[in-house]
C-alpha cells in the first residue's frame, strides 16, 4: 500500500471537505484561464486583423503597381525632351517650349536604339490668334505619328496622328465656337476639316488645335523644326529620370529632359491611398480589440492575484481543519511507525490532489467561460475558433502550478500535523 | 539479553500547578515468550509506561533497551522506523482508521516500513482473527469485538518483537475479550513479548506474570 492510496480513501471518506478545496482551486484557476483565454483571443484577433490588412494592402498594392502603367498612360506622356537652350522658367510660365530643335532628333533617337523612353512624339507648339474666329487666342500644336522604334515590339500609338488637311480641336473651342466634327474651318488662311473634338481635359488642351506637324511648320514658318519630343519613360527598366537624362545626353547632347509626372510620386500616392483605405476599416477593429485586451488585462492584474491569495488562504484553512479533525488518526500513524515526514506527505499529497483536480476542472470551466466571453467580445468574428484559443503552455502551467500552490498553502498545517505529539492524543482514553 | 530491559525509568509531566511524577524509577525485565500484565488503579502511570516503552514519549531519566536498542538514543526518524519494525500497539479505543476497510487497516503499517509479503500476511492475520468474511468492511460496520480483532491483526502485521496493549479488552464483552487475549497469548507463545495493561482479573489471568503499579512505581 502506498500513501496515495490512504489519501484517496480519505478523500472519498470526506468528500465535502475535498470538494470545498477543489472548488477554491477551480475558482482560482478558472478565473485565470478564463481571463487568459480572453486575452489570447483579443491578441489573436488583433494579429489576424493586422495580417488581413497587410494581405489586403499587398494585393491592392500589386493591383496599383499594375495600374501604374495605365495611370501614367492616362496622364499622358511623362517625359518631355526640350532643346538645351530652352529656359525652364519661360517654359513653365508659358506652358509650352519656344526654343527650337531639329525634327531629325527623333530619328536620331530611333537610330541609336534609345532604351529608357518610348512612344516618341515630336511636336511644335505656339500660341497664336485665330484670325478667322474673332482673333481668339489658341495654342497651335503640330503633331505627326509617333516615331516607330524598330528595336521594340510595335505598340499602339498613344495619340492618333492628325492627317494633313485635318484639324482636331479642344472641347472649349468646340463649345465656344460651335464647331463640330466634320465641319470645315479656316485657320491662317488654310482650310481644315475637323476630324475630332477632344473630350474635356481641364487643361490647356481644351483650347488647343492640332494639325499635322508638317502643316504647322509651314504655317509657323519653322520648317523641319520642333520644340518638344514627348515620350513615355520605360517601365520595364524602372528607369528613373537620371537614367533617361544620361542616355539622352549621350545621344543628343543639345537637349534636356524633364519629367512631367514622377513615377515615384504616382506610386507613393497609390500606396498611401491603398493602405489608408484598408487601414481605416481594419485598424479601427484592431484598436477596439487591443483596447479591450488592455482593459481586461488591467482587470486581471488585480483580480488574479487576489483570487490566488484567497484560494491559498482558503486551502490553508481547509487543510488546517482537516488536520484538526484527524488528530487521533495522526497519533495512530505515529504509533504504527510513520515518520513525521510521512505524516507531512499525507497532507501535502492530499492538497496536491486537490490542486490537480481543481486545476483540471478549473481549466475546463475557465476555458469554456473564456471562449464564451471572447465570443461576446467579438473575437470569433474572423477565423478564430475555440481550438485556436487553447493555450497548451497555459494548460501545462495551470496543471503544474496549482498542485504546487496548494502544496504550499497546506504546508503550514501539514507541518503542524507532522509535529503533533502522538502521546498526547493516544493517552486520551 | 532481555527483550525488554528498563532501568530506573522516570517520567515527570511538567505543568503549571506542579510537575506530575507519572513514572518513578521503574525497572522491568521481560524476555521473548513473556506475557506480562501490569495492573494498577487509574492514574498510576500505566499508559505512560507503555507510551514510553513504545518510543512515543521521552522519559525524564532512566534507560530503556528493546532487543538491545535504546530507542531514545535514536533520531526521531530512526525511532519511528524502529517502532514500525519491532513494536505493535493495541489500544482500548481500537483506533482503527475509519476510511480504510479491515484489509487496508491491517495493511497500513506496511506504509510506514516495508513488510515482506505484506498483502498475504494481512490476509492470513485477518483469517487468523476470524474476520476473513469482513475484510472489505469498514470499522463503522464492525462490532467492537471485531474492531479490536482488526486492531490486533494490524499490530502484528510487522511481526513485532513487542506487543504493547493498553486495556485492549476494556470495551469488550467477556467472550470477545477471551478471543483477543487468546491471540495475544498465542503471540507470546510464538516468541513474542506482550506487555498488557489491564484493570481486569480475568485479563490478567492470561499473563504469565503480573506486576502491580501504584503511583508510578512497580511492584511484583
Ligand atoms: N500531559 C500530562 N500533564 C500532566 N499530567 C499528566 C499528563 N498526562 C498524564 N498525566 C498524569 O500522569 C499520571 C499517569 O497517567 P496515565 O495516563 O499514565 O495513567 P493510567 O495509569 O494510564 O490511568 P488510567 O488507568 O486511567 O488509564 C496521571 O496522574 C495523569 O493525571
Ligand atoms: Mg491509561
Amino acid at each position: 500500500m502506498h500513501i496515495s492510496r490512504l489519501v484517496l480513501q480519505e478523500i472519498r471518506y470526506r468528500k465535502i471537505d475535498f470538494i470545498l478545496g477543489v472548488f477554491a482551486v477551480v475558482v482560482a484557476s478558472g478565473c485565470l484561464v478564463a481571463v487568459m483565454t480572453l486575452l489570447r483571443g483579443h491578441a489573436l484577433r488583433v494579429s489576424e486583423l493586422m495580417e488581413a490588412q497587410q494581405a489586403d494592402t499587398l494585393s491592392l498594392m500589386r493591383a496599383a503597381e499594375d495600374d501604374y502603367r495605365k495611370i501614367t498612360k492616362k496622364l499622358g506622356y511623362n517625359i518631355l525632351i526640350l532643346a538645351k537652350e530652352q529656359d525652364l522658367n519661360a517654359f513653365h510660365t508659358q506652358g509650352y517650349a519656344t526654343a527650337l530643335m531639329p525634327e531629325s532628333y527623333v530619328e536620331q533617337l530611333v537610330n541609336q536604339k534609345v532604351m529608357t523612353i518610348r512612344h516618341l512624339l515630336p511636336t511644335l507648339h505656339e500660341k497664336i490668334t485665330w484670325d478667322e474666329q474673332d482673333n481668339l487666342p489658341v495654342i497651335l500644336v503640330g503633331v505627326r505619328g509617333e516615331a516607330t522604334l524598330a528595336h521594340r515590339p510595335p505598340r499602339k500609338s498613344m495619340l492618333d496622328p492628325v492627317q494633313p488637311g485635318e484639324i482636331r480641336i479642344g472641347s472649349v473651342l468646340h463649345e465656344r465656337l460651335g464647331l463640330n466634327k466634320g465641319d470645315t474651318v479656316r485657320l491662317k488662311g488654310r482650310s481644315f476639316t475637323i476630324s475630332e473634338v477632344q473630350p474635356p481635359r481641364g487643361n490647356a488642351d481644351d483650347v488647343t488645335v492640332w494639325v499635322h506637324l508638317k502643316t504647322a511648320q509651314e504655317m509657323l514658318k519653322r520648317p523641319g523644326k520642333i520644340n518638344a519630343i514627348m515620350a513615355l519613360s520605360c517601365h520595364c527598366q524602372g528607369a528613373p529620370i537620371e537614367g533617361i537624362r544620361k542616355e539622352l545626353l549621350a545621344i543628343l547632347p543639345d537637349t534636356q529632359a524633364i519629367e512631367l509626372v514622377s513615377r515615384s510620386v504616382v506610386r507613393d500616392e497609390a500606396r498611401s491611398r491603398v493602405s489608408a483605405l484598408s487601414r481605416e476599416t481594419v485598424e479601427d477593429q484592431a484598436e477596439h480589440h487591443a483596447q479591450l485586451r488592455e482593459a481586461r488585462e488591467a482587470f486581471a492584474a488585480w483580480l488574479v492575484p487576489l483570487i490566488l491569495v484567497g484560494a491559498t488562504v482558503w486551502i490553508g484553512l481547509l487543510t488546517l481543519g482537516n488536520v484538526r479533525e484527524r488528530t487521533t488518526e495522526i497519533g495512530i500513524w505515529r504509533a504504527l511507525g510513520f515518520r513525521s515526514t510521512q505524516v507531512l506527505r499525507i497532507f501535502v499529497t492530499r492538497a496536491m490532489i486537490t490542486g490537480l483536480a481543481g486545476a483540471a476542472l478549473g481549466w475546463a470551466g475557465g476555458f469554456l467561460v473564456g471562449v464564451l466571453w471572447s465570443r461576446a467580445e467579438g473575437v470569433s468574428a474572423g477565423s478564430i475558433g475555440a481550438g485556436a484559443l487553447v493555450d497548451m503552455p497555459l494548460l501545462a502551467a495551470v496543471l503544474l502550478l496549482s498542485p504546487l500552490l496548494t502544496a504550499l498553502a497546506s504546508w503550514l498545517p501539514a507541518m503542524l500535523a507532522a509535529q503533533q505529539d502522538p502521546a498526547q492524543v493516544l493517552r486520551q482514553e | 539479553m532481555a527483550r525488554i530491559h528498563v532501568e530506573e525509568l522516570s517520567k515527570a509531566y511538567p505543568g503549571r500547578p506542579g510537575a506530575v511524577q507519572a513514572l518513578d524509577k521503574v525497572s522491568l525485565e521481560a524476555d521473548a515468550g513473556d506475557f506480562v500484565a501490569v495492573r494498577g488503579p487509574s492514574g498510576c502511570g500505566k499508559t505512560t509506561l507503555l507510551l514510553t516503552l513504545g518510543g512515543l514519549l521521552q522519559p525524564t531519566t532512566g534507560l530503556i533497551e528493546l532487543d538491545g536498542t535504546q530507542p531514545y538514543a535514536l533520531s526521531p526518524e530512526a525511532r519511528s522506523r524502529f517502532r514500525a519494525q519491532h513494536i505493535g500497539f493495541v489500544f482500548q479505543q481500537f483506533h482503527l482508521v475509519p476510511y480504510l476497510n479491515v484489509f487496508e487497516n491491517v495493511l497500513a503499517p506496511s506504509v510506514a516500513a516495508p513488510v515482506a509479503n505484506a498483502r498475504e500476511r494481512a490476509r492470513e492475520l485477518i483469517e487468523r482473527v476470524g474476520l476473513g468474511h469482513r475484510a472489505d468492511h469498514h470499522p463503522a460496520e464492525l462490532s467492537t469485538g471485531e474492531r479490536q480483532r482488526t486492531a490486533l491483526a494490524r499490530a502484528m502485521l510487522n511481526n513485532p518483537k513487542v506487543l504493547l496493549a493498553d486495556e485492549p479488552t476494556g470495551n469488550l464483552d467477556e467472550g470477545n475479550a477471551e478471543v483477543v487475549l487468546g491471540h495475544m497469548k498465542a503471540f507470546a507463545e510464538d516468541g513474542g513479548t506482550v506487555l498488557l495493561v489491564t484493570h481486569e482479573d480475568h485479563a490478567a489471568s492470561f499473563a504469565s506474570r503480573t506486576l502491580k503499579m501504584r503511583e508510578g512505581r512497580l511492584a511484583p
